[in-house]
């Protein structure tokens, strides 16, 4: 990423657009709500807030135009430009400018508003261009079919949150991806020292956390696919500590600290991230190790040290009697676990580079394993 | 700023003026106008001839100041490698911005070489290379070529840039035409370029 020289930026958190006049090609709402989910795509991983004002001078002033327009930058009819953007600052600072001799569109065909606005409106931001093709700020628009969940790549992302920092949680103790932080150096999958922050199922998927990253691992693919966890969701911490798939209702349950987010497929739900002890931990639990969740009884089992709860996925209730020791029910399983999977009738234990194999019928371990086993290493 | 994506035709036919050209440095800025220019050293004219006159050539390219503003940002420092540039004309200036078509004349395949020379101007106001964004796409007229070089490659470089000219075959109808040594003339490949 890059910012403007002299990396101008919005001195407040909460800033206000207009949007001036209306391309023909759509209807109005039609506008109004790309130009809003182009600024939500900014808001996500930022501390700031829009909001729209029908009059006046608003800080971003949002228009279309067709070649000589009133600055000194006359569109260029159709193709070429298809629109600019002031970095931000007072009066036409902060403007953003849509050549209307365009096709406007909400589809495939056409020049997609949504994604354009986006664009555009990293630069009122104070974004400048990116080399990197993946990133939305490379200049030359291409059109995705996934842009109705557009994804920030993580260049996007360390360059808005060096601006602005981070999404602030409700808990301050937990700070998403910290701005400055230096980065973690990338995992390598065959590496035979590899652990795991936590291992979930998605849909019929095998998910394996690790730092910033994931791999996927899908049924019809055997090489795992190594992904961002930020390119899809872009809200989530790295770093996690436990996730499990309440797949009774698909839901993916991502925890760190003491908080938890829901995603279902590549959307963050509304109203996370909450907190765990909204389970029904008591106040002494900060964080969790590790959660699995067992579909045939509906039960969801949280590991925390040497101990370990149930929780009722149909009650929402934690289950009396709990917690348990770990050894008590798990012989054979050291405290302190990474990550928990269960699949194919056993329970997976990940331990540091070691993985363990529990068979709850016989109560036993019955096979020892490298954590990176399903990696095809 | 955003930028269409162009095949070469594509550029070749909006642009006033397509000359070939060495950045003699770095721009400097024009601050009443926000823009900058870079000194040029016009070495061939393709395209714009009418529109220049008697000029001798042109000795700067204006772009805006501000990439945002699709200002153009020269990143070579190779005073003699030579640019296909094609810009538009506005008030007796050359004016070039980010989304302009402009790359190092040997980075270009020989049978663009040849095209922006000699073949790209017959398809110029008959034929129209039509963009794929998105599958299924469909061609809108008999004049358009379907170009699907950035939905297939990932990429506004792929084969249908590299190697094919929208031209028309008959009275209206424009098909892609392949850029090689086979066609309309039979001139050495390596050679091509005038």
């Amino acid at each position: 990423f890059s910012t403007f020289p002299g990396s101008p930026k919005w001195r407040k958190n909460h800033i206000s657009y207009r949007i001036v006049n209306y391309t023909l090609d759509l209807p109005r709402e039609s506008v109004d709500s790309a130009i809003e989910r182009a600024l939500k795509v900014w808001e996500e991983v930022t501390p700031l807030t829009f909001s729209r004002i029908s009059e006046g001078e608003a800080d971003i002033m949002i228009s279309f135009a067709v070649g000589e327009h009133g600055d000194f930058y006359p569109f260029d009819g159709v193709g070429q430009s298809l629109a600019h953007a002031y970095p931000p600052g007072p009066g036409f600072y902060g403007d953003a400018h849509f050549d209307d001799d365009e096709k406007w569109s909400l589809g495939p065909s056409g020049t997609n508003l949504f994604l354009v606005a986006a664009h555009e409106l990293g630069h009122s931001l104070g974004l400048f261009h990116s080399n990197n093709k993946e990133s939305l700020m490379y200049p030359v628009y291409r059109f995705s079919t996934s842009q109705a969940n557009i994804r920030l790549s993580q260049d996007d992302i360390e360059g808005i949150q060096s601006l602005y920092g981070a999404r602030p949680s409700s808990d301050a103790t937990v700070v998403p991806v910290p701005s400055v932080s230096p980065k973690p150096e990338t995992p390598v999958k065959c590496d035979p020292a590899l652990s795991f922050d936590a291992v979930t199922m998605l849909r019929g998927e095998f998910l394996f956390f690790k730092d910033r990253h994931f791999w996927r691992r899908t049924q019809w693919n055997p090489e795992p696919e190594f992904h961002l966890i930020s390119a899809f969701w872009p809200s989530l911490p790295s770093g996690l500590d436990a996730a499990y798939e309440a797949n009774n209702k698909d839901r993916v349950l991502i925890f760190k600290g003491s908080q938890f987010w829901a995603v279902r497929g590549n959307e963050v739900q509304a109203g996370y991230p909450k907190r765990i002890h909204t389970l029904g931990f008591p106040p002494t639990v900060k964080k969790i190790d590790a959660a699995v969740f067992e579909k045939e009884k509906k039960k969801t089992y949280f590991f925390v040290g040497d101990k370990y709860w149930r929780f009722d996925e149909t009650r929402q209730l934690m289950d009396k009697g709990f917690p348990r020791l770990i050894t008590d029910d798990f012989p054979g399983i050291e405290p302190q676990v990474d990550a928990v999977l269960h699949a194919f009738g056993f329970f997976y234990f990940f331990c540091g580079s070691s993985q363990f194999e529990f068979d709850p019928n016989a109560r036993t371990v019955t096979h020892t394993l490298k954590s990176n086993s399903w990696l095809l290493c | 700023c955003s930028c269409a994506p162009t095949h070469p035709q594509t550029a070749f036919c909006n642009s006033d003026l397509v000359i070939r050209a060495k950045f003699m440095g770095s721009p400097e800025i024009i601050e009443t106008t926000l823009y900058q220019r870079y000194e040029i050293k016009m070495t061939k004219m393709l395209k714009g001839f009418d529109a220049v006159g008697n000029a001798t050539g042109f000795r700067f390219a204006y772009t805006p100041a501000m990439e945002s503003l699709c200002g153009y940002v020269h990143k070579s420092q190779n005073r003699s490698e030579e640019f296909l540039i094609a810009g538009r004309l506005r008030n007796g200036n050359l004016h070039i911005t980010a989304c302009s078509f402009l790359v190092p004349w040997h980075n270009l395949s020989p049978a663009q070489q040849k095209a922006f020379v000699k073949t790209y101007s017959a398809g110029c106001g008959v034929c129209t290379v039509f963009p794929c964004s998105a599958i299924p796409c469909k061609l809108e007229s008999d004049s358009h070529c379907l170009w699907t070089d950035q939905i297939l490659m990932g990429s506004e470089k792929g084969y249908q840039s590299d190697h094919f000219a929208c031209l028309p075959r008959n009275p209206d109808l424009c098909t892609w035409q392949y850029l090689g040594v086979s066609m309309t003339r039979s001139l050495p490949l390596a050679k091509a370029e005038a």
